[in-house]
């Protein structure tokens, strides 16, 4: 307080006249908020729940050994829909705008801690240089971590608070597992041998690091206990060590979602063309394809792969919220589904320029 | 904690923090109507997340982070100016600064763009550390610093530079 402006500075705050604190009106606007949050829309938007025609769902163990919790709160809400555009992350569906301190967002991970941001000099993720990181906590408030990787593609488990990666180390790789909320280095794994890519991509769940795929191995991947350091087979299949609650997606004669315990088909698309994109949680699977006349993208179709409830989303790019609720954004609206009801929320969400690379949130942007 | 907070509790927590955390938005805003909005408004956004506050005690500064990262927000959406247009410089402060200088002090903040404007109310009121106003704000804190410089340079061709002595961009504090 010995310093003119911090002096100055408090004598105008101080000399301020706050007006009486208006609590009604404080709660009426956050009970307003909150109903507005978890108020469900369905008319007027062009999202329908429909039956699952495009593709053949086979529900497992006869369908309702998992079915949904009937008393579990449901309903859309646009807590926790993230996405970017440019350099900036519009959190909860646009309710607040962070902007990161770099030239774009390649994209969103769900973390434990908050919304891990991957961001360099542009928005791509192969040849798009060096990658770069952001944590943004529940709060709004943003710590840059002091993690730089490049060509690589990385694994977060949303229930945890690491990033994992491989670096190209000797005759294989090293294994890396990143905290982000204290933002220190937890585990460096050295890992041999020969992948397709290098490095190569992994997945993380718990304390297991997937790596992935070793050219004319059998099993493809390996699996890294991150906290011992062992080193063992894995038998999990897929074309990518993509993790989504024990779920993977596989290209073969046409693109299947597959149970990775049991080995079982759960989904199976529609002809060659379509493209499967699984929730972070594994529950949703989003279904696109394209016009063969027109070349422009088809809506895509979210299904549940517990209940086989489907609906079709009002765009073809469907990002995943925090919550494991689709979403997408386009024409200045963002609109978030319940993916087992069908009900959806939409809002208008200004985005600045008139044709944004939007990143959404839930999605790796690998290829 | 116990049980989880109540709607008593969030009245309590909008009287004890309403005046600050209005002062803030004030210096933030330079308007009085526009300040209250901003406050009324992160308060709000704090009672739609009341029910996953763990600790009461530490919602007075959620709300404030809440606060200063709606400010920023609305810098952004609203086309807020960047810096007032001013076609009399207010006069110089005096070197010993006294209640008369508090008009030219708001004239000055008034001219700082709104993210130079917010690393000095958070730094000189607020006292938030470097590493604070970066989280706050959303940016590195080589940003917050070179920001904060490039603040009171502007506020030191109005203010003079006694006024900021001994405070200059290489004496940021750290914590």
């Amino acid at each position: 307080m010995t310093e003119p402006l911090t002096r100055l500075l408090h004598d105008v705050g101080d000399d301020v006249t706050a007006p009486p604190p208006p609590t009604s009106a404080v709660l009426e606007r956050g009970r307003h908020l909150r109903r507005r949050r978890t108020a469900v829309l369905s008319a007027g938007v062009s999202v329908a729940v429909v039956a699952v025609l495009t593709g053949a769902l086979l529900l497992p163990g006869g369908g309702d050994d998992r079915a949904v919790d009937p008393v579990a709160p449901s309903g859309p809400t646009f807590d926790g829909v993230t996405f970017a555009v440019g350099d900036e992350v519009y959190l909860d569906g646009g309710e607040t705008v962070v902007q990161i301190d770099d030239r774009a967002v390649k994209s969103l991970y769900y973390s434990s801690v908050g919304v891990v941001v991957r961001h360099g000099n542009d928005s791509a993720s192969d040849g798009g240089g060096p990658q770069r990181f952001t944590l943004i906590r529940p709060d709004g408030t943003v710590s840059p971590a002091s993690v730089e990787t490049e060509e690589t593609a990385h694994g977060v488990d949303p229930d945890q608070p690491y990033l994992a990666w491989a670096e190209a180390a000797g005759g294989g790789v090293e294994v890396v597992v990143h905290d982000v909320g204290t933002d220190t280095e937890v585990a460096r794994v050295p890992v041999e041998g020969r992948f397709t890519w290098s490095p190569p991509p992994v997945a993380l769940e718990g304390d297991t690091v997937y790596v992935g795929g070793r050219p004319g191995e059998d099993p493809a991947f390996l699996a890294v206990d991150w906290r011992t350091g062992e080193v063992t087979e894995s038998e999990r299949t897929g074309y990518f060590p993509q993790l989504t609650g024990e779920r993977t997606v596989e290209y073969d004669r046409e693109p299947t979602v597959v149970d990775v315990t049991s080995g079982e088909v759960l989904y199976t698309a529609d002809g060659r063309d379509g493209f499967l994109t699984l929730s972070p949680d594994g529950r949703f699977v989003a279904e696109t394809g394209f016009d063969e006349r027109t070349f422009e993208n088809l809506d895509a179709t979210v299904v549940d792969l517990d209940t086989g409830a489907g609906l079709e989303m009002p765009g073809s790019d469907v990002g995943w919220s925090e919550g494991g609720q689709p979403f997408v954004v386009g024409g200045g609206e963002v609109t978030v589904c319940d993916g087992t009801s069908g009900d959806c929320l939409t809002e208008d969400v200004d985005l600045g320029t008139k044709r944004p690379q939007v990143q959404l949130g839930g999605r790796t942007y690998e290829s | 904690m116990a049980r989880p907070p109540t709607d008593e509790d969030f009245a309590d927590l909008v009287h004890a923090a309403w005046p600050s955390l209005y002062r803030t938005a004030y210096l933030l805003l330079g308007d009085a109507a526009e300040a209250e909005d901003l406050t009324q408004t992160a308060l709000a956004k704090t009672y739609a997340s009341w029910g996953r506050v763990r600790e009461p005690a530490a919602a007075r500064g959620y709300a404030r982070t809440v606060l200063v990262n709606t400010a920023t927000s609305w810098f952004r959406r609203r086309s807020w100016r960047n810096e007032l247009p001013t076609e009399t410089l207010p006069e110089r402060a005096h070197p010993d600064a006294t209640n008369d200088d508090r008009p030219v002090l708001l004239a000055a903040l008034a001219r700082l763009a709104p993210r130079q404007r917010a690393v000095v109310v958070l730094r000189f009121y607020d006292d938030l550390s470097v590493a604070e106003r970066a989280r706050a704000l959303g940016v590195s804190e080589g940003t917050v610093k070179s920001q904060t410089s490039v603040a009171l340079d502007r506020l030191r061709d109005v203010l003079g530079d006694s006024l900021l002595h001994p405070i200059d961009g290489t004496s940021e504090k750290g914590v």
